[in-house]
């Protein structure tokens, strides 16, 4: 249905006034691929997506897709479909007149038209509602309808800004999968603006964290969660231990009086930070024997929350959380127990302080 | 409890309500009087005051101008309003809200400071009991509401509604024509509707910018008034009241009054 674009940018800046919403961001979303813009509120990423629907004109850069410039095209002449956080439907059309809106602005006939609302309509799974006004629907089935109409006029781009963050949770799962399943039977090029990064690692190819303007790091979602390259991007995709650590030699820290080899990637001897994933620390029974590093701590605090049970352990002066899966025959501990916390050395990663 | 204290606010409405139409109440029946002269319950019956309306060439008169003025003054301000609550909402200038507090500036002034002010104005540029002259004092007074009314109604435009459209292919102009001004039409005719009635009814600034040759019907009644206290006024008031009531009751056939007003 829709032909497979390459996008590009290069050295993007936008300046409000004195302030740099982005600062130099440059990316390539490979053609049918979909790229997740993941980070905290205010880092840009949403100014990013509106600069390449063209509508926020961008101070430096430029955005070429398959190769032809559109830096200086108007939104109406971009032929990209944008869906918004809050639907943006025309609440004085019906659903039929919203989904054709763009097909009508490109003078397809009206036969033609109707028969393609209709297949948009049934891609979103809402046959049958064409008649209805936007106000008459849920929230979940207006962002369909804002789908089906993006997706009719068979943009070269798609881009997705926050669509999910108005669902409530059942829903929010529902239509991820949903989008995704459209997004790779279509092969469009896709851009997905999020601050959930739950959202962001299943749902996409690549994802590119954003911090401040910049992109702090673009990857596959298992690169990113596995092998950060900073503490801001280890702390958003997951949670995170942080303690104050020595590098003493490549490959080697002082962690709370003791030596212990941990992934320290060329930052340099001297004080730093060394983080490990609460999930990849193993207590008692549960790690496997090897050349694991170790500490000996107390339980002080226990929570289940279902699938997982956290805890948090002091050992010596260090505060580990950990958090191992509630599985039906693992070992349990209480608060008070004395209990053995292992784990793989190139899970703990260290960063600069 | 809850019973008696709803019982007690519908007793308020129905007070205020009453107070609000007492004087219609009374005009009314005043206008079918038979007597020469004001006087409650009327003595006699008919329809002579009807009939003198009709014919007095003052006040059919005054009436005809008024409906041109109101007519032309009400799709100025629209225009100047309109466009002006485009720019104040969508602009990003400097001295923005500075504009905004002027032009509606004119909202909170006495109409007897603005009358005198416009009349020392309009003296020295030959503006008095002109055409142009009264158009103008009546802009003074109906663009405020429009300004007001349609720089609201931008600001609560549903958000990324223009985006939306425009990332689906719609230049500025057809954005506009297809989705602002469709959303914007409630506004348009609550502006229209509050700015006609406004031009029509105006008597204070009238009755310092109009001349001689030159009468709108506030003053026509005003001056006939100051004169003579015969039922001819109270057949006045019930055609006006008939005619306000008819306009209203064809924009609630046209647009439902309920979504002019934002329900």
């Amino acid at each position: 249905m829709t032909r497979s674009a390459a996008l590009t940018l290069r050295g993007v800046t936008k300046h409000f006034g004195a302030a740099v919403a982005v600062d130099g961001v440059s990316l390539d979303v490979a053609p049918g691929s979909m790229l997740g813009l993941l980070g905290p509120s205010g880092c840009g990423k949403t100014t990013v997506l509106r600069a390449i629907a063209g509508l926020v004109p961008v101070t430096a850069g430029t955005i070429t897709v398959d190769g032809e410039d559109i830096t200086a095209r108007p939104p109406h002449g971009r032929d990209i479909g944008l869906v918004f956080q809050q639907y943006a439907l025309f609440p004085h059309l019906s659903v039929a007149a919203n989904v054709g809106f763009g097909l009508e602005m490109r003078g397809v006939a009206a036969a033609e038209r109707r028969t393609r609302v209709a297949e948009a309509l049934a891609m979103v799974q809402l046959s049958g509602l064409d008649g209805r006004r936007p106000r008459e629907l849920s929230g979940g089935q207006q962002q369909r309808v804002a789908l089906a109409r993006a997706l009719v006029i068979r943009p070269r781009i798609l881009l997705l800004d926050e669509p999910l963050s108005n669902l409530d949770a059942r829903l929010r799962d529902e239509l991820r999968v949903e989008i995704r399943r459209i997004q790779q039977r279509l092969r469009i090029t896709t851009v997905f603006v999020t601050h959930d990064q739950a959202e962001a690692l299943a749902m996409c190819d690549v994802v590119g964290v954003m911090s401040q303007g910049r992109v702090a790091q673009i990857g596959p979602p298992a690169e990113i969660y596995e092998r950060p390259v900073s503490r801001m991007v280890a702390e958003f995709v997951g949670r995170l231990n942080t303690w104050p650590c020595e590098v003493v030699a490549p490959g080697r820290i002082r962690l709370d009086g003791r030596e212990m080899p941990a992934a320290t990637d060329g930052v340099a001897n001297g004080a730093a930070l060394a983080t490990i994933r609460p999930h990849r620390l193993l207590l008692g029974g549960a790690a496997p024997a090897g050349a694991l590093n170790h500490v000996t701590g107390q339980v002080t605090h226990v929570a289940y929350v279902g699938d997982l049970v956290q805890y948090h352990v002091a050992a010596g002066a260090l505060q580990l959380r950990v958090e191992a899966h509630a599985a039906r025959h693992a070992e349990t501990h209480r608060v008070g127990d004395v209990v053995e916390c292992r784990w793989w050395p190139d899970d703990l990663r260290v960063f600069g302080a | 409890m809850v019973g008696t204290s709803r019982y007690g606010a519908g007793a308020v409405v129905v007070a205020l309500y009453l107070f609000l139409l007492a004087p219609i109440a009374i005009v009314l029946p005043l206008s079918f009087s038979g007597d020469s002269y004001l006087s409650f319950p009327p003595a006699s019956w008919s329809l002579r005051w009807y009939v003198a309306l009709l014919s007095h060439d003052g006040l059919t008169g005054a009436f005809k101008v008024s409906v041109a003025l109101a007519s032309v003054v009400t799709a100025l301000a629209l225009l100047c309003g309109t466009t002006a609550a485009y720019a104040l909402a969508r602009g990003t200038f400097r001295g923005r809200d500075a504009l905004l507090a002027l032009f509606t500036a004119p909202l909170l002034l006495p109409s007897v400071i603005l009358g005198l002010a416009l009349l020392l104005t309009f003296s020295s540029w030959g503006l008095l009991g002109t055409y142009p002259g009264v158009v103008l004092a009546h802009l003074v007074l109906c663009t405020p509401y429009v300004v007001r009314i349609m720089t609201t109604a931008l600001a609560t435009l549903p958000p990324g509604v223009e985006d939306a459209a425009a990332t689906l292919g719609a230049a500025p102009g057809v954005v506009f024509r297809r989705v602002t001004l469709p959303l914007l039409l409630p506004a348009v005719t609550a502006s229209a509707v509050l700015s006609f009635l406004i031009s029509f009814d105006e008597v204070v600034v009238s009755l310092f910018v109009t001349g001689p040759r030159l009468v709108t019907l506030p003053v026509e009644i005003f001056n006939y008034v100051d004169t003579r206290t015969d039922p001819l006024i109270a057949a006045v008031s019930v055609v006006l009241v008939a005619g306000t009531l008819a306009g209203v009751v064809l924009i609630e056939r046209a647009v439902g009054l309920r979504r002019a007003v934002g329900g």
